[in-house]
Order: C-alpha cells, then structure tokens, then sequence
C-alpha cells in the first residue's frame, strides 16, 4: 500500500469513529464547541502519529509479552506532554477539555493503531497511519462539533452568527444539540451518511 | 532473546526512565507558564466577584493584570480581625494549607476594591469539600460588610450539568444582594435551599435558589460558606 493510500483511507473509507466506532465518549463529550473540538481533535492526531512513530521505530526490540505495556507507557507520555503543554499556553481550552486530554490514553484509537499497524511496519507509513487516523477522527470530531456549536447556542468559535433578527423572528436555539444525546442523533447521520455512499454494511 | 524475562525487565526500566526523563524536562520548562496562568485565573475571579470585569468581554490577561494592579489591594488578617504583615506576599499564601495550622497563627487574606481610595468592597476567597472534588471560589462584600456582591467558583470536579452549574452566571447571580448578619448581628451566612426562595419567607435576605440535582453540592457549599465567613467573623464585625 502507498502512503497516500495508508493516509487517505481512514479519513473517509476506513473512519475510525464512523466505521470502526472507537472514540465514541470523547466525540460526545468535548463536541458542544467548535474550538475545544478543534483543540482535541489535533491533540489525538499529534498523539497518534508520535506514538505510532515512536513505537514502530522501536518495534523490533519490543518483547512480545510486555508488548502493550510499553505502548501504554509510550501513549501515556506523549499524552501528558500534549496535557502540560495545553495547560501552560492554552489554559482556558485546557480547562474546557478537564479530564478528556487525560483520557486519550484510554481511546481505543491510538492504542489500535499501535498493535494493528505500527508494530509490523516501517516507521513513515507508521506516521501516515498515525496522521490518517487522527484526520479521520478530527474530521467527525470537527464537523459535529460545528452542528452543535451552530444549532445549539447559535454560535461558532464563540461569536454570534445567527443574526438577532431571527430570534425576534422566533427562532429559538436547540438546547437539545448541547446535551450528550443530540451529539449522539448527529452521529448517528454522519455514519447512515457515510456507510450509503461507501456501501460497507454490518450484516453482509 | 526477546522471550528472556530479564531481557523484557531491563527493556521495560529503560523506557520507563526515558519517559520519566522527558516528562521532568517538560514540566520544568512548562511550570512557570502554567504557574503564571492559574495566577491569572485567580485575579480574574477577584474582579469576577467585585464586578469590575464580565466574563462575557472575555478580558484578556494584560487587562485583568492593569484592573488588579489598579483597584484591587491584598491585607491579610487574623481571627481577631487585627491586620498582620506576614513574610510571605498574599498571593503566595494558600488558604487551604492555613486551614491546617492552629486557628491563631491562620493568616487570612482579604482584597479589597478601592475607589478614589474608598473601599469598596471586600473579597475574601472560600474553599471547601463539593460532592466529589473542592471547590474553590470568592465571595464579594459591599462596603457595609453584610451584602454579598458577588461570589465566583472557579475550580470544582462537581459532575457536569448539575453541580458544575454552580461556576455558571445564572446561579452565582442568585447570591447577589443576600446578606450574611441576621437583624440581631449574628453570623447566619447566605444559605442555598432546594428550588425557588418564597419572597414571602421570612428569611429570605439569607436564602439562595437551589440547583435541582446538585443538592450534594450545595450542602457542601453552604458548610464551607459559614466555615469561611466564621475564620473572618471578627473582622467583618470590627469594621
């Protein structure tokens, strides 16, 4: 497989969230703003591509039977240096974000790439994969949390963008879309969305 | 070679160390940054309690320094309300590890806003237990030391939409103009009820609308609150 392709494929034909259905908690909880959305979802490919780097370069020394012990220690540090730096230069997302940059350590993305990918190949596809697989979450991650950012308090990034007009028109803002369950009906369409143009069904 | 277990121990210890390694670097570097930033935080909840900022113009960190450094001015007192000068600057105290000491030795720090060098109003920080996690906030006094201005709660673990709530402005707005004297002079403090305050009730200069939901968290809120205000009783009764 070229790299383009180990790049571009799970982004869109392979999505780790929409087909494979990992990282599904922190797609619903730090989604109700654009820009924490926008924060995570860099967070998580910076943390993929490095890990995924670190540990294929390091894969023909790692012993079988402490294999994910080391990639935890590995996740585990790349995790709180990302954690430590959002802290010291972007602290009120980082306050925003509390516990979910911790709990990348537990989304099942990274360490899946890890065992499936990195351990058996050479180090640049490593960091394609790595990249690949954080767009292809960032993407969802980006796109939901722009619906419920919009829909739900009318704003994007922070700043009104639905004129007033509207509202005194009796327009009213969907409290629904900042609650964990209208996250959940927007992914729901996302993954109908994708699987109808990529055909790939569960029960075939 | 890869199967031997002293092999997997020594290849395990060498990671281990130059994750630790690398982390030590990162937090020396990052620390004082972040150590700036929590500063910051906490000024901005001063004037956040006073009213002199709204966190809706979201006040960058040079404004919140220049409105700190321009009407805001730190005392620290004792429990008899007498005005001490420690070695140590007031933001370097931390009222939580006062708490430990014995009560005549707490060093208690007070902000005050002054206008046209009056004193405004009086901002004392709180902190105490929530349901899961401290919560730390301050509370605002008019001048006549009885009015809640304002009170902020800028750091809890409190569970997302319900006693989290209690940093968001529809909540803390409850707490303005309550008082925390009864009519005869006695401590009584603001104290959080469940739903709405009667206008009708008889207390209701000290009573604050609930959060439903969050009833653990408000208890906590009000055993802190009284805890607090009794530290400054003698002061806030001297004035």
């Amino acid at each position: 497989m070229s790299n383009k392709k180990i790049f571009l494929e799970p982004i869109l034909k392979n999505n780790p969230i929409t087909m494979q259905v990992l990282g599904i908690c922190s797609a619903l909880a730090v989604t109700s703003q654009l820009k924490p959305s926008i924060v995570m979802a860099i967070s998580v490919t910076v943390i993929i591509a490095a890990s995924n780097m670190i540990v294929s370069m390091i894969r023909k020394w790692i012993p079988k039977n402490i294999r994910i012990i080391v990639e935890m220690t590995v996740i585990a540090t790349m995790v709180i240096l990302v954690d430590q730096f959002l802290r010291a230069f972007m602290f009120d997302v980082s306050k925003q974000l509390s516990v979910f940059v911790g709990l990348i350590i537990t989304n099942c993305i990274v360490l899946g790439r890890l065992e499936g990918f990195a351990l058996h190949n050479k180090v640049a596809p490593s960091l394609f994969d790595g990249l690949g697989n954080g767009f292809g979450y960032g993407l969802i991650l980006v796109t939901i949390g722009f619906f419920r950012e919009l829909l739900g308090s009318g704003k994007l990034f922070g700043f009104k963008v639905i004129p007033e007009a509207m509202y005194e028109a009796g327009y009213v803002d969907n409290g629904l879309l900042m609650l964990a369950p209208g996250a959940f009906f927007l992914l729901g369409l996302i993954v109908w969305i994708q699987r109808s143009i990529t055909k790939q069904y569960e029960e075939d | 070679m890869q199967d031997n277990k002293y092999y997997s121990f020594i290849f395990m210890a060498l990671i281990a160390l130059i994750a630790a390694g690398l982390l030590s670097f990162a937090v020396m570097f990052l620390r004082p940054r972040q150590d700036l930033n929590e500063a910051v935080e906490k000024k901005k909840n001063v004037l956040l309690a006073v009213g002199i900022i709204d966190a809706k113009n979201k006040p960058s960190q040079d404004e919140i320094l220049k409105n700190f450094d321009k009407s805001i001015e730190a005392i620290v007192v004792n429990q008899k309300g007498d005005k001490v000068t420690p070695d140590l600057k007031v933001e370097e105290i931390d009222p939580e590890l006062e708490e430990n000491k014995p009560a005549s030795d707490q060093l208690l720090p007070i902000y005050l806003q002054k206008e046209n060098g009056k004193i405004v109003s009086y901002c004392l920080p709180i902190f105490g237990k929530g349901l899961w996690s401290t919560i730390y906030g301050y509370l605002a006094l008019e001048s006549d030391l009885n009015t809640i201005k304002g009170i902020t709660f800028y750091k809890n673990g409190e569970t997302p939409g319900l006693g989290a709530e209690i940093s968001q402005k529809w909540f803390t707005d409850n707490y303005k103009g309550k008082q925390i004297f009864d009519k005869s002079g006695k401590l009584v403090s603001a104290t959080i009820i469940k739903g709405k305050v009667e206008a009708s009730s008889s207390n209701v200069n000290h009573e604050v609308d609930g959060i439903s939901g969050a009833t653990k968290t408000c208890e906590g809120i009000n055993n802190f609150l009284i805890k607090d205000l009794k530290k400054y009783e003698a002061f806030l009764h001297n004035k």
